[in-house]
C-alpha cells in the first residue's frame, strides 16, 4: 500500500536539486536588477531577459519540481521510481546543461546555445523517461495521474521546442517559423507543463494539507479538457495566423482556470483544519490570484491592447506559478526532511512535529516581502518605471534571501 | 497485565506529525485485541492513502505497542475499509483542529 522507503526516490538527490534551485533563485534576483532596463521598456526578446527567464524557470522552478517529484510521484501515485541511478545521471546532465545554456544565451554564442541546449534537453529527456517508466507500473489511473502524465508530455515538448529554437539560431533550419516555435514553446512551458503539474499535484496536496474530506471533484474532467483543448486550439492559431483560434483557445484555458479555482474553494469549504500553514496558504492564494490576474488582464486589454502583455506574463509566471511553488516548497521541505530523519523513530522516542521544523511567523514575513516586491515589480514593468522596479525588487530580493535562509535552516533542525 | 486500555494508552503517544494529533484521538484505531499469551492485534487506518508520513505512523504504532513490557507478538493491520472520515475523531481532536 504505502511505498516503502526503498522504492522512494533518492532523498539526498532531492536535497541537491532543492539546494541548487534555491541558489539559482538568489542569482535570479541579482540578474533581475540588470534586466530592469529592458523590462521597463517592454523589451523581452533579448539575451539578458532570456537568461533571466531561464534562470528562474530552468534553474529554480524546474530544479525544485524535478527534485520533489522524485519523492512525490511514489506518494501520489503509489508507484516506485524506475531508477535512482538514472536520476543521478539526469541531475548532472541537466545541471551542467543549464549552466552552459545560460552562459551561451548570455553571450549569444550560438554554438554554446546549441551544444548546452542539447545537453539540457537530454537531461530533461532522462527525467521524462524515468518518470514514464515509473508511472508504467501504475495500477489504477485517476484524474491526477492523467494530468501529471500529460504535464510530463508537455515538458518534453517544451524542451524540444526550446532545442529547436537554439538550433535555429545556430543553423537557421527553419527561419520562417521561428516566432511560431517561440510562442508554442512558451505556451507548452507555462500552461501545458508548469500550470498543469501544479494543478495535478494540488489534487493530492490540497486535501492532505487541509484535511478535507467529502468534497466533490466533478469538475476535474472539465478542468483537464478545457486546458487541453485550449492548448491545441492555440497551437492551431499560432501556426495558422487565424486569430479566431487564439481567442477561442484562450477562452478554453480561462474556463479551465476558473473551474480549478472553484475546485480549490470546494476543497477549502470541506477542510477540517481551521488554520492552514503559511506555505500552503500561499499556494491556495496563488490559485485565486491566477484568476484575478487573468480577469484583470482581460479588462485592461480592452483599453490598452498588447502593451499589457509583459506585466501580465510577469504576474502569471512569478505570481501564479512562482508563488504556488514557493508556497508548496515551504511546506514540503520540512515534510521530506522529517520523513528522512524521524520516520523510523516514531513510537520509540519523542520526535518533533512538522511545525517545529519551520517557523510560521518568519515564513509570513518572507512571503509578505516577496508579495510586496511582486506587486511592485509588475506595476513597475507595466508603468515603465525603472527606479520603482529597483526599489520593489530590493524588497523582493530581501524576501527571497530570507525565504532561502528559512528553507536551508530546516536541514539544520 | 496487558489489556486493551493499556494498548490504547500507549498508542496515544503515536502522533500524526503533520496534524499534531495522536492516532487514537484521530480515530484511526479501528480495533485492538489482546490474547491470553499477550499477543496484540491492532487494526487501523490512515486519513489519506499513500502519504509518506503515514507509512511511518503504522510502523510507529507497532514499535509503541512492542515497547509495553511482556508483549509477545504484535500485528498491525492497515485497512482502508471503512474509509476514515472526520466524524471518527474525538471531540478533543476536533477542537484542536479548530473545529
Ligand atoms: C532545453 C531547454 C530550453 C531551451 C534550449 C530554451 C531555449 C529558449 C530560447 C532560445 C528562447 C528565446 C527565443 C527567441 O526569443 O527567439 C526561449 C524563450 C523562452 N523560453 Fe525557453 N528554453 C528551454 C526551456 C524552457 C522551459 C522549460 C520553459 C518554461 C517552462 C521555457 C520558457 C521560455 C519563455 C517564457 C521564453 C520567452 C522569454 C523571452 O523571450 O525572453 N523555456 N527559450
Amino acid at each position: 500500500m504505502n511505498p516503502s522507503p526503498s522504492t522512494m526516490g533518492d532523498i539526498k538527490l532531492t536535497y541537491r536539486f532543492i539546494l541548487l534551485g534555491i541558489f539559482s533563485f538568489m542569482i535570479f534576483n541579482l540578474l533581475f536588477f540588470q534586466g530592469t532596463y529592458h523590462l521597463a521598456q517592454g523589451i523581452y526578446r533579448v539575451n539578458d531577459i532570456w537568461v533571466l527567464v531561464h534562470t528562474f524557470i530552468l534553474g529554480f522552478l524546474m530544479m525544485v519540481v524535478m527534485g520533489v517529484m522524485y519523492q512525490l510521484i511514489p506518494v501520489a501515485l503509489l508507484v516506485s521510481i524506475y531508477s535512482n541511478r538514472l536520476s543521478k545521471i539526469q541531475f548532472w546532465t541537466y545541471a551542467v546543461g543549464v549552466i552552459g545554456l545560460l552562459v551561451g544565451l548570455w553571450t549569444v554564442n550560438t554554438t554554446w546555445m546549441a551544444f548546452f541546449g542539447t545537453l539540457t534537453f537530454t537531461g530533461v529527456l532522462l527525467f521524462v523517461l524515468n518518470m514514464l517508466l515509473s508511472v508504467k507500473k501504475l495500477i489504477q489511473w485517476n484524474a491526477m495521474a492523467l494530468i501529471i502524465v500529460t504535464a510530463i508530455f508537455y515538458l518534453f515538448n517544451t524542451v524540444l521546442f526550446g532545442l529547436l529554437l537554439v538550433l535555429n539560431y545556430r543553423f537557421a533550419w527553419f527561419p520562417n517559423i521561428h516566432d511560431q516555435l517561440l510562442y508554442t514553446h512558451i505556451l507548452f512551458g507555462i500552461v501545458g507543463w508548469l500550470s498543469s503539474i501544479i494543478i495535478g499535484f494540488s489534487y493530492k496536496m490540497a486535501p492532505m494539507f487541509s484535511l478535507a474530506h467529502g468534497y466533490s471533484e466533478k469538475f476535474s474532467k472539465w478542468i483537464y479538457s478545457g486546458i487541453q483543448l485550449g492548448i491545441i486550439l492555440l497551437v492551431v492559431g499560432i501556426f495558422s495566423h487565424i486569430p479566431f483560434f487564439n481567442w477561442i483557445g484562450a477562452l478554453f484555458i480561462v474556463i479551465g482556470f476558473v473551474l480549478f479555482s472553484y475546485q480549490m474553494s470546494e476543497i477549502m469549504k470541506h477542510k477540517m483544519k481551521s488554520t492552514l500553514d503559511i506555505g500552503f496558504q500561499v499556494a491556495v492564494y496563488a490559485v485565486y490570484g491566477s484568476l484575478f490576474i487573468i480577469g484583470l488582464a482581460i479588462i485592461l486589454y480592452m483599453f490598452l491592447g498588447m502593451s499589457i502583455l509583459l506585466p501580465f506574463a510577469y504576474f502569471f509566471i512569478m505570481g501564479w506559478i512562482g508563488f504556488s511553488i514557493l508556497g508548496y516548497l515551504y511546506k514540503i521541505v520540512p515534510f521530506l526532511y522529517w520523513t528522512d530523519k524521524y520516520s523510523d523513530k516514531v513510537g520509540k522516542e519523542p520526535v518533533p512535529m512538522l511545525k517545529d521544523l519551520v517557523s510560521e511567523k518568519k515564513g509570513k514575513i518572507a512571503f509578505s516581502l516577496l508579495f510586496i516586491g511582486l506587486i511592485g515589480n509588475g506595476l513597475g514593468i507595466g508603468l515603465h518605471f525603472i527606479s520603482f522596479i529597483w526599489l520593489s525588487n530590493t524588497i523582493y530580493t530581501l524576501g527571497a534571501v530570507y525565504y532561502g535562509y528559512l528553507i536551508l535552516r530546516v536541514f539544520k533542525a | 497485565m496487558i489489556n486493551v486500555e493499556k494498548v490504547r494508552e500507549i498508542l496515544r503517544q503515536v502522533y500524526d506529525p503533520e496534524l499534531g494529533l495522536n492516532v487514537v484521538d484521530l480515530g484511526l484505531i479501528y480495533d485492538i485485541q489482546v490474547t491470553e499469551n499477550n499477543d496484540v492485534y491492532v487494526k487501523m487506518t490512515l486519513t489519506t492513502p499513500g502519504c509518506p508520513l503515514h507509512g511511518s505512523i503504522t510502523a510507529g504504532a507497532e514499535s509503541a505497542v512492542k515497547s509495553i513490557p511482556d508483549v509477545k507478538e504484535v500485528k498491525v493491520d492497515l485497512v482502508w475499509e471503512p474509509a476514515w472520515n472526520p466524524n471518527m475523531m474525538t471531540e478533543e481532536a476536533k477542537k484542536q483542529l479548530g473545529r
